[in-house]
């Protein structure tokens, strides 16, 4: 059984990791194989501060917050082992900042501590009447994926650098099941009008006395385009902007000034960080995460396909639950192969 | 009228914070702090700077509360302003962890750091040899900074500083018109208060950035206080000891204990030990008197003792040390020049 994973960001290798943990039974019956274009340090997930929050409400979305608890609490998990440096975890409070009123976060009860605001609190916050105190974890990609990658190496998973441009391809090369874990560029192996950039950009500052990450919430403008700041393990992540429909990859000035002038209202401090670095993303956004089986026919060959895109800004946050939720179909595609093979004799 | 001059003995967090009230406070007033060690050699620089505070048994708790309050209140509108990262102020959350239930209920100071709680289970599983733990904001005030930036105000204020080690007031009794005595542990020698002595504290000063969160253990013996350039581990309360020299075992003790409250300590790397000496006393005393110095009668405003507390009371002890200037000068003002 030949599995290929298109996409090496965090879904991509995340996944790998669930399969290998679920089907290691298999043995060497099962090969497992990363196909892509890009690796870290240069991926979506990589330059992403890592907050492990995810969007306040979830619509209904219930699915997505079961995975979102399992991944913090998983990822809590390894906070006891002296390891948890090495992925890159660590935990991290700070504030969530409205100006109005509203309904808890779909995360209040995955989080840690999590409580309102005192009035003295939010005489810090001038301009914001309303919000939130809880402590969460930090995931920093840019060590996480090199962890996973090691780990998956480990187990004999072979990484291909090479960009895939249709399922076919994998198909007729002989692999039997494909994961597909391409982020933002998945309409290019299949046209997908749910699936557009969120462009981010950032700005990276020295501010090692900011051990709060600070979230504004402002409802009229949409998730993201609002000031953020998520201290790193190293450099301070300042934010945001959430451009849906932007490609540009390339830092803006108009965007540049209005993240720092924006943050700069927010945490005065700031005045004296240093600027060390800029960068900007593409977030997968979506309106819900595409996570599904696809049987695709070529020819006289069949190729199952789980698609695992579309996780927007909280891809870090959701990824472990994304992944187990891939293992259990794949399991399923195992099963039907089995009873299949069975109905044949 | 000429100038009320003003001396502040000891250039730690104490002195200093005194100082700097005078000068802002009495235009009128030429303030010089004298002391043998300035920043950064003297004992608050060795702090870690988190504000916290045990209770004193014989001051009045209002009067505590009041310290506690006016320096949170003080440092507070520094950290949220553009001064905090040349001051040295920031706001730190974290928690106090205990072995058992106390039955003491809140400390004093509760209702003046932010978000006081009791912590919960889901917390609490980080730490499984403790059963109760509390969760809150508070401040740290690292001295390294603050201290060179408290002086930078003196200066802007008219104040002076001057390196002299004052053995004896009646040094001084010529040359100033009010002395303010802030020697910490000097003040055993100095006006001989036998009641004043050490209380040895042994840091560490590890790299853990990832490290945002403070964690104490109640007994105050164990301790993880991320800074700015480092993660102080503490720590040792050794009274009646007078080593200012670094102990290694005592560094191993410190570490194997900081990486049971916090396992990703392990990968820490050392940036160095220190030692300091904080000025214990029964009761901080802060209180005037008046002596004869040198034919002079010269009032003298006790401001010292503040043990572990001495960044956590600075302001607040430094204000009312002003108060008490205050009341002297009110009382005997300096004589006009004729």
């Amino acid at each position: 059984m030949r599995v290929a994973i298109i996409g090496a960001g965090v879904i991509g290798l995340s996944t790998a990791q669930a399969l290998l943990e679920r089907h290691h039974s298999m043995g060497t019956s099962l090969t497992v194989e990363v196909y892509a274009d890009c690796f870290t340090p240069l991926t979506t997930s990589d330059g992403a501060a890592g907050l492990w929050q995810p969007y306040l409400h979830d619509n209904g979305k219930t699915l997505e917050t079961k995975w979102n608890k399992e991944t913090f609490d998983y990822l809590l998990g390894f906070l006891s082992s002296p390891d948890s440096i090495r992925m890159g975890i660590f935990l991290q409070s700070g504030y969530n900042l409205c100006s109005e009123r509203c309904p808890d976060p779909s995360f209040k009860d995955i989080v840690l501590g999590f409580r309102e605001l005192t009035k003295r609190e939010l005489e810090l916050f001038p301009g914001y009447s309303f919000g939130w105190f809880n402590t969460a974890l930090v995931i920093e990609g840019k060590h996480y994926l090199p962890w996973l990658t090691n780990w998956l190496k480990e187990r004999g998973v072979r990484f291909f650098h090479r960009k895939i441009n249709s399922f076919k391809e994998l198909a007729e090369s002989g692999v039997n099941v494909i994961i597909n874990c391409t982020g933002v560029r998945a309409g290019e192996l299949q046209p997908d009008p749910e699936l557009m950039p969120g462009r981010g950009q950032i700005i990276k500052v020295n501010a090692p006395w900011l051990k709060h990450f600070i979230l504004t919430h402002n409802f009229a403008r949409g998730v993201y385009e609002s000031p953020y700041i998520i201290p790193g393990s190293h450099l301070v992540t300042v934010g945001g902007v959430f451009q849906l429909g932007n490609w540009s990859e390339q830092s803006n000035s108009t965007d540049h000034k209005k993240i720092w002038d924006e943050a700069c209202i927010l945490e005065p401090s700031l005045k004296h960080a240093t600027v060390v670095d800029h960068w900007t993303g593409l977030r997968p956004a979506r309106k819900t995460v595409r996570l599904e089986r696809e049987t695709m026919q070529f020819g006289p060959m069949t190729c199952e396909v789980i698609h695992n895109y579309g996780h927007g800004g909280y891809g870090l946050t959701i990824h472990r639950g994304c992944a187990l939720e891939v293992a259990r179909l794949f399991g399923e595609i195992l099963d039907q192969g089995a009873r299949k093979a069975h109905s044949n004799l | 009228m000429r100038k009320v001059r003003v001396a502040v003995v000891g250039a730690g967090v104490v002195g200093l914070s005194t100082a700097v009230c005078i000068a802002e406070a009495i235009p009128q007033s030429d303030v010089t702090v004298l002391a043998d060690r300035f920043t950064p050699d003297t004992t608050s620089d060795v702090a870690a700077g988190v504000l916290f505070a045990d209770e004193f048994p014989d001051i009045p708790l209002e009067q505590q509360r009041r310290w506690f309050q006016r320096t949170f209140d003080h440092l507070l509108a520094i950290a949220d302003s553009p001064e905090a990262s040349p001051a040295g102020v920031f706001l730190c959350s974290g928690c106090q962890v205990f072995r058992e239930v106390p039955d003491d209920g809140k400390p004093f100071w509760s209702d003046y750091v932010l978000g006081f709680r009791t912590m919960t289970d889901k917390e609490l599983r980080r730490f499984p040899q403790y059963k109760f733990g509390q969760a809150y904001t508070t401040l740290t005030c690292e001295c390294t900074a603050y201290l060179p930036w408290l002086q930078s105000r003196l200066v802007k204020a008219g104040g002076q500083m001057k390196h002299e080690k004052v053995t004896d007031l009646h040094q001084l009794g010529q040359r100033y018109d009010v002395i303010i005595n802030c020697s910490g542990l000097g003040a055993r020698d100095l006006v001989g208060d036998g009641e004043v002595y050490p209380v040895r504290g042994q840091i560490l000063k590890v790299q853990a950035p990832w490290l945002k969160h403070f964690v104490r253990v109640s007994d105050g013996q164990t301790y993880i206080y991320p800074g700015m350039a480092g993660v102080t581990l503490g720590g040792t309360r050794q009274i009646g000891d007078w080593r200012l020299e670094t102990d290694a075992e005592e560094s191993e003790g410190i570490m194997e204990r900081c990486c049971l409250l916090e396992p990703s300590l392990r990968g820490a790397v050392c940036q160095g030990v220190k030692v300091g000496l904080r000025p214990g006393r029964r009761n901080l005393r802060l209180e005037r008197e008046m002596l004869h110095l040198q034919g002079h009668r010269v009032p003298v405003v006790h401001n010292y003792g503040h043990g572990g507390w001495g960044i956590t009371l600075s302001w607040g002890t430094a204000l009312d040390a002003l108060q008490l200037v205050q009341q002297c000068l009110n009382e005997h003002p300096p004589p006009a020049k004729l």
